[in-house]
């Protein structure tokens, strides 16, 4: 409960941003019950069933109950891609729909009214947006973690051999080196024979005798060298490299190698997006490396991994958040333009920039304009204004 | 100072190589057989008949240099040297690299799939074989159920005898790695170009401006690449002209009235911009400034530029056509403009706090005065640094922006060659689009450091 007051105090230092993106989460965790065609509550005959949690296919039409059905809909009643026939060709928020009941044509009900309009179609641009977001959030989201992840490990192998940084023994590159050649040989040489899993295990086998033969039986001088990787250099000059190209270019590149899906947009978005959080880790562990802390603490025993999460990520994890809330909202914009350019999702996958894309075909569809992109915007907006707010609240 | 001259061109440099690597390995990462995709450029394919394009094939795939290895060091087997996986008929290279896996005999191995393979595969299936293993397990079945076929069998089987007992037992060879170096090979045809084929047409190589012909028209990259890229580097930098100097301007006067409600509100209204993302902007001024059934002030139609005739006439079809890029320049100008405001008025601020503003105010110089001459100048040299670092992205917008107004530029050029997977097209556009910003960086730094701006914290 505490926790939960503490985070309570600190969604109200922060403000409207933080409840704005509350709200979002919300809906995105929801989507499935808040528009749907499908029943959430279905009662027949006194038996209870829950249609939504279907999935379309194993989705049969329900027998017409004799004694009348009670039931529980969707607030709103559409699911993305199914369309209206009867407000098919861009119909708008403002203008007269039309519904069928009981195969008469009559004036719509406001309980399904298409409140945002429809697309050609015919589908709800409502459900479209949320189901849209949904699925655009979710790509941002795992996109940045992963490039996250990705830039903690560069940037902190960068800043850990930087400058004035111990040497490595030759002792343990040069098994290594063994090692990366032997799996090039196999990657060339057995993928798509029968005994490319033999050949794997039998590298990694060499590499392991070779790790323990240099590491305990050899006293050779030249092998007891050390010396100094020049890691940082290779992470500064790559990272140049990465920010000299323009994102989308790669991005579109990329996705033009992979096959359109949810999973290669994540790849295409991480992999050109792990520059900015590998410059900020590296400057910051290159920062705290000095400290006397992590040196009280590499003397009390903490190596690599455990001393980077247990004493490292705490200090580093403020400014983390902030620049990991600024690449989820990069991601979003990036994949919309993506999705608007017709790359990167699949076509079928209505998302935010498919939507808007569809507004160039009739121009006077201004509702398939406004409404996702001030949809977009605000999540945007919010995602920046509280990582701001974020930044000025944190100590440091 | 020259020797820090001499530091920033090495970083440009190694910049480059590492650009020309990627766009190196994107070119080569393809889905798919190139010389299977170039078939199909319609001058090129004239042989209808199934050996004529077989031949044809060949041709294309030696004239792309695809029986090269892909980079001056590659790793192969004692048992299978490296042109074996090189082939044309990738069917073929598979089943000989198996045979040679199991003999160990690589010349023998050849020889006997030269003469017998295509046989062999259509008499008793052997390319159904995963391994030499089962290969070898077929033939001695085959051999045994027609110990009398005919004389072609025969051959086959006794060639097959000798590659058997020529050498047995050497399958160790497989896992003896062997590093080769290899004089001819891809990138060096690529980069360096091909001396005996080199024309003024094609195979010059990158470094002397050649990037290839294009897998789906067959045309020059170059010639495709250069009046887009022109077009789109052309509004990039018209915008960051008309950015810089408004955007200095706005920011110095925030900074100037910065308690006055009015800046507050300018200020979230541009934070807010900030968050607008280039495609719906750009398609919302589409839709409401340029589409007839709202205000109908441009065009809507793409301007149609002269590309045949020479710059001076593709620039004058661009200098009459202005009011078609009025929107564009605007959709992509809003969110460099923002973020320079943003960045001037938060450098400004800094600025304006420090001692010496102080003492000018005490001295009774006007705010004015300290604002525009003193504070900003100040201020100027991280901001050229930062507004050249805008660039890359600036051609990123610019590039959605050309595809939303299917423009001749760099973007609906690019959007098409994705869509059919046109390879030498995308890693051409990469190594352009990369060249500029590094050149850009380059210059900035240069700039800097002569007007003597150079700061030790810039040394990262």
């Amino acid at each position: 409960m505490n926790a939960f007051r503490q985070g309570l105090y600190k969604m109200n230092k922060i403000g409207w941003p933080a409840w704005v993106l509350l709200v979002y989460m919300g809906l995105v965790v929801l989507t499935p019950l808040l528009a749907n065609e499908k029943k959430l509550i279905r009662i027949c005959e006194g038996k209870w069933s829950f249609p939504f949690l279907a999935s379309a296919r194993e989705y049969a039409e329900p027998e017409v109950c004799k004694d009348g059905e009670l039931g529980l809909a969707a607030p709103v009643p559409y699911s993305p891609g199914s369309s209206d026939t009867m407000n098919m060709q861009f119909c708008s928020p403002f203008e007269k729909q039309l519904f069928s009941r009981n195969g008469k044509v009559v004036d719509m009900p406001m309980r399904y009214r298409h409140w945002l309009g429809t697309d050609m179609q015919g589908s709800d641009l409502l459900a479209d947006l949320l189901y849209g977001s949904r699925i655009s959030l979710f790509v941002s989201v795992l996109a940045a973690l992963v490039s996250w992840l990705l830039g903690a490990v560069l940037g902190f192998l960068a800043a850990w051999f930087g400058p004035g940084s111990r040497k490595v023994s030759l002792k343990i590159i040069l098994p290594l080196l063994l090692g990366g050649l032997l799996l090039w040989h196999v990657l060339n040489n057995f993928y798509n024979e029968s005994a490319f899993y033999t050949a794997i295990l039998f590298a990694v086998l060499l590499t392991v005798l070779a790790f323990i033969v240099s590491l305990n039986f050899i006293h050779w001088r030249w092998v007891s060298g050390s010396i100094s990787i020049p890691l940082d250099t290779a992470f500064l000059r790559i990272a140049e490299l990465f920010s000299a190209i323009p994102r989308v270019v790669l991005v579109l590149a990329l996705s033009a190698v992979f096959e359109p899906s949810i999973w290669s947009v994540v790849v295409v978005l991480s992999l050109s997006g792990w520059v900015d959080m590998g410059r900020l880790i590296r400057a910051e562990v290159s920062g705290l490396k000095e400290r006397s802390y992590i040196e009280a603490a590499r003397l009390s025993g903490y190596r690599g991994f455990r001393l980077f999460t247990k004493q490292m990520l705490p200090n580093i994890w403020p400014s983390s958040l902030v620049i990991l809330l600024y690449s989820v909202a990069g991601n979003m914009a990036i994949e919309a333009s993506l999705s608007f350019m017709g790359f990167g999702l699949p076509p079928q996958i209505k998302t935010i920039g498919s939507i808007v894309a569809d507004a160039k075909i009739y121009y006077e569809a201004w509702w398939l304009v406004v409404f996702p992109g001030l949809w977009l915007s605000l999540l945007i907006f919010s995602l920046f204004e509280f990582s701001r707010r974020y930044r000025r609240l944190a100590p440091d | 100072m020259k020797d820090n001259l001499i530091r920033k061109l090495a970083r440009a440099v190694i910049a480059l190589v590492l650009l020309i690597v990627v766009a190196f390995v994107l070119s080569r990462s393809i889905p798919g057989d190139p010389a299977q995709r170039m078939m199909h450029v319609p001058n090129s394919s004239q042989a209808a008949s199934s050996s004529g394009r077989l031949l044809h094939y060949e041709k294309l795939y030696r004239d792309m240099g695809l029986h090269l290895p892909v980079f001056y060091v590659s790793m192969s087997s004692l048992a299978v040297p490296d042109s074996f996986r090189h082939f044309p008929d990738k069917r073929f290279s598979r089943q000989l690299c198996r045979l040679a896996y199991w003999s160990g005999n690589p010349e023998k191995s050849l020889e006997w799939c030269r003469n017998h393979l295509s046989y062999a595969n259509a008499e008793l299936n052997l390319g159904v074989a995963h391994s030499g293993a089962e290969m070898a397990e077929k033939m001695e079945v085959f051999s045994r159920l027609n110990p009398a076929g005919g004389s072609r069998a025969q051959k086959m089987i006794s060639d097959w005898r000798q590659l058997q007992e020529s050498q047995p037992k050497t399958h160790w060879k497989a896992w003896i790695p062997v590093l080769n170096f290899n004089r001819e090979n891809q990138f060096h045809l690529w980069f360096f170009g091909d001396k005996s084929v080199a024309d003024d047409r094609s195979g010059r190589g990158v470094l002397y401006g050649d990037l290839g012909n294009s897998w789906v028209r067959g045309m020059r990259v170059t010639d495709m690449l250069k009046f887009p890229f022109l077009l789109t580097f052309m509004i990039a930098s018209l915008v960051l002209l008309i950015c810089f100097p408004l955007s200095l301007l706005t920011g110095a006067w925030m900074a100037r009235n910065r308690n006055n409600h009015i800046t507050k509100a300018t200020y979230a209204f541009l934070v807010f911009l900030y968050a607008v993302p280039t495609f719906w902007l750009g398609t919302a001024l589409l839709v409401f400034l340029a589409s007839p059934q709202w205000l109908n002030w441009f065009p809507t139609s793409s301007p149609v530029l002269l590309s045949d005739a020479g710059l001076m006439a593709w620039f004058g079809s661009v200098f009459h056509q202005w009011n078609h890029f009025v929107i564009p320049v605007i959709a992509v100008a809003y969110s460099t403009y923002v973020y320079l405001v943003q960045m001037t008025y938060e450098l400004l601020q800094e600025e304006l706090d420090k001692p010496y503003v102080t003492a000018l105010r005490a001295k009774g110089c006007r705010e004015n005065t300290i604002v525009f001459r003193h504070a900003l100048k100040n201020c100027l040299s991280p901001l050229i640094v930062s507004t050249m670092s805008v660039f890359p992205l600036l051609m990123g917008g610019t590039i959605i922006v050309d595809f939303l107004f299917s423009m001749p530029g760099l973007g609906s050029l690019l959007s098409g060659a994705c869509e059919q997977k046109d390879f030498p097209v995308i890693s051409g556009a990469l190594l352009l689009c990369g060249l500029v910003s590094i050149l850009s960086f380059y210059l900035t730094d240069l700039l800097n450091s002569s007007a003597g701006f150079d700061s030790a914290k810039d040394q990262v």
